[in-house]
């Protein structure tokens, strides 16, 4: 007997759930895809224990006939697809016609679907078999809820994790799918509990204010972008609103939500050095692009994406932002936490963005608010509604800092300025942070550089490995106008160096400079110049806590009103704060 | 301990030894000036971590009593109080009595302080050397070799070695350099009788403590070295400073021999034109002068894009050879300049890109500026 034999079909089913249900989320995306490729415009989303009791979708989509109704739980069937050509210009959301067998093979699942003409049909499958059908109602659209997920496979079940948890992964995917179809009304029901409902108006900001909160999408500004190859509809938060984590930074390529790092990489360059370090932006990417140039086949999940044309995307995406960071340079002006009735008008806005026939908005929007900070815990320890609650918000688009007038130091940290706009805080690192930056990255750029060849050479001792690093890098550190030169086995010596550097320091500087290259082992040129200005920049600032005296602050803020960006440090950390008299006086109560 | 001085004598020795002094000290007791009297007289001693000054006051100078010895004793008197009471004393004498071993009262007139005492026990033991063979110079002369070398020591600890001065005798010379490796300085002095071999680093601070202490000590000084301390005596005081570690670079190819182009200037009137040219130099990065050498007169200019340029000449008093233009550091050729004590200086070229040096009849100082590059 042969001991090959082709595995039966509750078998390959199975093993094919493995790959695309995981979790109660993997079913939620796989449904609610199938309702958004069936072109619905309603998309209702109901859980019971976070889905893992029982997950319902209804939606107002095209519906499928009696016949369908079966074969749609059949491998590899698809109303998507027909021929290889197409698989090129994928639009669809789903097309591999895996999930629906997949997710029927691991529970049971009742499907109430009727195109709105014909009578509806009513299937229910358990483990993967047909065990009944009949006509149903014909209601335009599809019910379909899947119940008991996993009973049949009890190691996945087990490893389910906290109710929470599994809420949360959800959650996280309808985020997403809400900002990615905004065209699409969605309503998302936990335990009888309504977690978000959008109004579907195509409107993304609407959808952002949902999902991020109103104080978010206040800050949210978007730009669009137009060429042969693409068509861009970019929304990104001013540099206030930061995350701890990457993850709100969403990216669609036609109508699909996605996931690609080189993009990712691009919208940070957007935002270097107006962002504090290892805070992210929240963005929504929004790309329509010739089908052609996407391959989304690359693995089931269809969150990777390879593009075609990804280098020019990546320019544009960074150019975009960076234009708009230098447009929006502000001055982050001091807010005082606002009594709970100034709060009310908030709820008020709030309600306009949402369907207005609902009578416990009101009650509904407390909900969110509330459910959305859990389930923020829960994904992250670290709160990151903090810089929400720093206060912060633009005052005014302005290119160069006003005239300062210097007061005193607060706490050997904090410089007090005056002019007729009113108080200004200046954090004293930052700025000469900035001034440094500045320094470095204009000289580093330049193309003659003025430079000593020294009567004492500077000796560096390195590692084997590491001088063959720097030897490797000769070259790059030549541009800088610093001659270096193998001198024994693992030691160098510096001859030549720029008159920049300031005397005395040159060793720092230099020492910098080479731990920069050892950690950064393969670097690109341009990157290596404003990185290297912004360790620089740091290393070589006054810290806070230090006393200067007047003199030197002054020349500070003399240096800082020169630069071309005063506003945030190198890391985008603020500069400078304002307080205008407006508001002294208010605090005071000499106005009311 | 008690005794009654000389108020103009004490304040003198209390006033040398301060400058050994420690402001910044994790050792409290390094505030303090130690007193110790005994037959002979007073023994004043203040020290930092990097010198000791020491001075000792005689009982009888030339057979006239100054000190009238009650009771011998040793204490550890807070310095700068010490100083400052002292400066404001109003009488010929002053008397100072210590008492419980941690009190010090110091009377004049109708004054009465009482100063808190540290405990003198704790006042760490600093030997002083002596050697057999020191070598003499005059205080003035000595003076000069500080001044005119000192300028080109570096003021920052990244490299340690430079900053000090190099003092090593070949036969009956010694040498004496600095250099920041911008620029450097050297002395060459003659000694009468030759000396034992030295090469030391004299660390630059040090050395401009004891030219402070020169200019109102003026006689015979008397260099003693060990092998990290070195000990300059002058009259009653020791002044005794650490020593850096390590080797001092060669420097003697760093000076060119050969020489194309050789300017000859009325020193003071070169550093009112650098002086006014550099108004414009800012601190860092632009504070870099160019000279055009042409026949007969040279365009001394400095243009700093961000704040404005100017233009002067001058004629030099003679000139061999012609037509370069250098760029260099105005603040060190000042520096330079102002050392020097003749009526002329003499600036010698070799080329565009190789230091200058500049010199004076006395052939046995030389001050080396390094040219700034453009590529």
């Amino acid at each position: 007997m042969s001991k090959i034999h082709i595995m039966d079909h509750a078998l390959a089913n199975k093993i094919a759930a493995g790959e695309v249900v995981e979790r109660p989320a993997s079913v939620v995306k796989e449904l609610v895809e199938n309702s958004i490729d069936a072109n619905a415009t309603k998309i209702d989303i109901f859980l019971e224990a976070s889905g893992i009791d029982s997950i319902k979708v209804i939606d107002n989509g095209f519906g499928m006939e009696k016949d369908d109704a079966i074969l749609a739980f059949t491998r590899h069937a698809t109303s998507k697809l027909d021929s290889v050509d197409e698989l090129f210009r994928i639009m669809t959301l789903g097309f591999r016609g895996e999930a629906l067998p997949s997710i029927a093979a691991v529970s049971d699942i009742k499907l109430n679907t009727s195109n709105g003409e014909t009578a509806g049909a009513y299937v229910h499958f358990k483990a993967g078999k047909l065990i009944e059908q009949s006509l149903a109602a014909s209601r335009k659209g599809t019910e379909i809820t899947v119940n008991n997920l996993f009973y049949n496979t009890p190691a996945r079940l087990k490893y389910l994790k906290t109710e929470n948890t599994e809420l949360s992964y959800s959650i996280d995917f309808l985020n997403k799918i809400a900002i990615s179809n905004s065209h699409i009304s969605f309503k998302f029901v936990n335990n009888n509990r309504v977690l978000f409902q959008t109004n579907g108006n195509n409107n993304i900001i609407n959808v952002l204010s949902v999902i991020y909160g109103i104080e978010v999408a206040k800050k949210i500004k978007v730009v669009y972008y137009n060429d042969q190859f693409l068509k861009m509809s970019l929304y990104f938060s001013t540099p206030e609103v930061n995350r701890t984590t990457r993850n709100y930074m969403t990216l669609i390529i036609n109508k699909r939500m996605i996931k690609n790092k080189e993009l990712v990489k691009a919208i940070l360059a957007g935002y270097e050095s107006y962002l504090p370090i290892n805070r992210y932006p929240v963005v929504v990417l929004d790309i329509i692009v010739d089908p052609l140039l996407v391959d989304v086949n690359v693995h089931p999940s269809k969150l990777e994406v390879r593009l075609s044309n990804q280098e020019h995307i990546k320019t544009v995406i960074t150019n975009l932002i960076q234009k708009q960071m230098k447009e929006l340079m502000y001055v982050p002006k001091v807010q005082f936490r606002k009594e709970e009735n100034i709060n009310k008008p908030d709820y008020q806005q709030q309600l306009n963005f949402i369907n207005k026939d609902n009578e416990n908005t009101i009650d509904l929007f407390k909900e969110i608010v509330e459910e959305k900070n859990t389930v923020d815990t829960i994904k992250e320890e670290t709160g990151h509604y903090l810089h929400e609650q720093t206060m912060i918000e633009p005052l005014v688009e302005a290119k160069k800092i006003p005239k300062l007038y210097y007061i005193g130091q607060l706490a050997g940290t904090y410089l007090l300025a005056q002019n007729e706009f009113g108080l200004y805080m200046v954090d004293q690192h930052a700025a000469q942070e900035r001034v440094n930056y500045e320094f470095y990255k204009k000289h580093f750029s330049q193309e003659i550089h003025e430079f000593y060849d020294v009567l004492v050479p500077f000796t560096f001792e390195f590692s084997l490995n590491e001088a063959i690093i720097i030897e490797e890098n000769i070259a790059l550190i030549e541009k800088m106008a610093i001659k270096i030169e193998k001198f024994g086995l693992s030691s160098f010596i510096v001859t030549k160096i720029p008159n920049y550097f300031s005397k005395g320091n040159e060793k720092v500087i230099l020492d910098t400079i080479f731990e920069f290259i050892l950690k950064n082992k393969k670097i690109s040129n341009e990157s290596i110049f404003n990185e290297l200005a912004i360790t620089l920049s740091c290393k070589r600032s006054i810290k806070a806590n230090h006393y200067i005296n007047e003199l030197e602050i002054n020349q500070l803020l003399k240096d800082l009103e020169l630069c071309n960006n005063p506003y945030t440090c190198p890391h985008g950390r603020p500069v400078i704060i304002h307080m205008s008299f407006n508001e002294i006086e208010h605090l005071f109560k000499r106005t009311m | 301990m008690k005794f009654r001085i000389q108020s103009n004598i004490f304040s003198e020795g209390i006033n040398n030894v301060s400058r050994a002094l420690s402001t910044k000290t994790p050792m409290p007791i390094l505030k303090s000036i130690k007193i110790d009297l005994n037959e002979e007289g007073i023994y004043l001693t203040a020290s930092d971590s990097t010198i000791t000054i020491k001075q000792f006051m005689p009982t009888f100078i030339d057979n006239k009593q100054t000190i009238f010895i009650e009771e011998l004793g040793s204490a550890a008197v807070p310095g700068r109080l010490l100083l400052e009471v002292l400066r404001k004393a109003n009488d010929d004498y002053i008397e100072i009595n210590m008492y419980e071993d941690k009190y010090i009262k110091i009377n004049f007139k109708n004054s009465d302080f009482t100063l808190n005492c540290l405990d003198v026990m704790e006042y760490p033991n600093i030997d002083l050397i002596d050697s057999n063979e020191p070598i003499e110079f005059d205080s003035v002369k000595f003076e000069q070799i500080i001044k005119q070398t000192v300028i080109s020591v570096s003021t920052h600890e990244s490299r340690p070695i430079l900053t000090g001065v190099n003092i090593k005798s070949n036969e009956n010379k010694l040498y004496c350099i600095s250099t920041d490796s911008y620029r450097l300085s050297e002395k060459i002095v003659e000694l009468e009788t030759p000396i034992p071999n030295i090469n030391i680093v004299i660390p630059g601070k040090s050395l401009l403590d004891l030219e402070k202490l020169l200019l109102t000590n003026r006689g015979k000084l008397q260099i003693h070295i060990a092998s990290n301390i070195v000990s300059f005596k002058i009259k009653n005081i020791t002044f005794q400073s650490r020593l850096l570690d390590g080797n001092f670079p060669e420097t003697s190819r760093l000076i060119p021999k050969e020489f194309g182009l050789q300017l000859v200037f009325n020193r003071i009137e070169l550093i009112d034109v650098v002086d006014r040219v550099s108004l414009l130099s800012k601190e860092g990065a632009n504070n870099i002068i160019n000279l055009d050498i042409y026949d007969e007169k040279t365009i001394i200019s400095l243009d700093s894009p961000e704040i404005g340029k100017v233009v002067e000449d001058i004629t030099p008093l003679s000139q061999e050879g012609s037509l370069m233009r250098i760029g260099f550091n105005s603040k060190y050729f000042l520096d330079a300049l102002k050392v020097l004590n003749e009526e002329k200086v003499t600036i010698k070229f070799t080329g565009e890109v190789r230091p200058f040096i500049i010199r004076t009849n006395d052939e046995f100082v030389t001050q080396l500026i390094l040219p700034v590059r453009i590529e």
